[in-house]
């Protein structure tokens, strides 16, 4: 090789080897850390009372409005929650209103003869919201 | 011409250079070249770092819901990285600033993510989403509510450069 190719070839290593930034995907690192996520909060304020219909001698429509998280969004599902209207502690509910509802609305079938109240609760998993207020007393024969 | 000292003097710079080009496409993954007048200068990278994100991110779980993962990366390199891929720590716990009972179950869970492409300049810090990257089962405590939860996660990056 002559000295003037190695010139060339010196001349090029050097420009070579002065990239300021390596070629795209060429460099490759890891990094650890901690990366972030935040929760709703189910609104602080209970849902208005439901409203409970009479539909036949024994079965009970009921119907609420929607709760919200407070950072928005509406909430799902829902505890129906029936207690006898002179007080006392809450009733077995019956289908179709048992377990979590997802909707706006069911209705309690062969529901035991009995005045009864009615509340709703924002349910999720876990998550509670505020009972609400209870309904106007419904009469089941 | 040139005197054959001179040849020999270039001879071993050209030997010296392809040396240090060798050695950099070695330790590519970890080094980058730095510039000189006439020799190469090795630089080592700097590798990227994440910090407190938590004011940035979204509040979006829920029970059933899937929601996103907020990095504050930091990359202090002369050039432009881009972000490809997160996971959670091997081993890693989530936390949360609820206490002991949300701690206890976040409910939260993290799905690894590939093939992403989340820019960050050079010389700069940048906040990114990622979205659906958590989620949040039934079986997260009511205390969880309103909580910020602290993720350990692995995040893997490549240079960005034009």
């Amino acid at each position: 090789m002559t000295a003037r190719n190695l010139t060339g070839v010196a001349a090029a290593v050097a420009a070579a080897a002065t990239l300021a930034a390596p070629a795209a995907g060429s460099w490759t690192a890891s990094a650890r850390g901690n990366g972030f996520n935040r929760a709703k909060t189910i609104q602080a304020t209970a849902v208005a009372a439901p409203t409970a219909v009479l539909q036949t001698t024994k079965n009970v429509r009921v119907t609420w409005s929607t709760a919200a998280f407070v950072e928005g969004g509406a909430i799902t599902t829902y505890v129906v929650r029936r207690y006898p209207a002179a007080g006392g502690g809450a009733a077995t509910i019956r289908a179709a209103c048992a377990g979590p509802i997802s909707a706006l609305t069911c209705t309690e079938n062969n529901v035991p003869a009995g005045s009864w109240v009615y509340t709703i609760t924002p349910a999720l998993g876990k998550w509670t919201g505020l009972e609400s207020p209870r309904s106007l007393p419904i009469v089941t024969a | 011409m040139l005197p054959k000292w001179s040849t020999k003097k270039i001879a071993l710079s050209a030997v010296v250079g392809v040396a240090v080009v060798g050695s950099a496409v070695a330790v590519a993954a970890w080094q980058t070249s730095g510039s000189g007048p006439g020799y190469a200068k090795a630089q080592t990278a700097s590798v990227l770092t994440l910090s407190d994100a938590s004011a940035s991110s979204s509040a979006d779980l829920y029970p059933g819901a899937t929601g996103s993962l907020t990095l504050k990366v930091t990359n202090a390199n002369p050039f432009p990285v881009k972000v490809t891929s997160v996971a959670l720590q091997s081993g890693g716990v989530v936390t949360s600033n609820k206490g002991a009972a949300c701690d206890a179950s976040t409910g939260v869970s993290v799905t690894a993510q590939t093939g992403l492409a989340a820019a960050v300049a050079a010389n700069a810090t940048a906040t990114l989403t990622v979205a659906n990257a958590v989620a949040m089962s039934n079986a997260s405590d009511n205390s969880c509510q309103g909580a910020t939860f602290t993720i350990p996660v692995d995040v893997s990056a490549v240079s960005n450069a034009s």
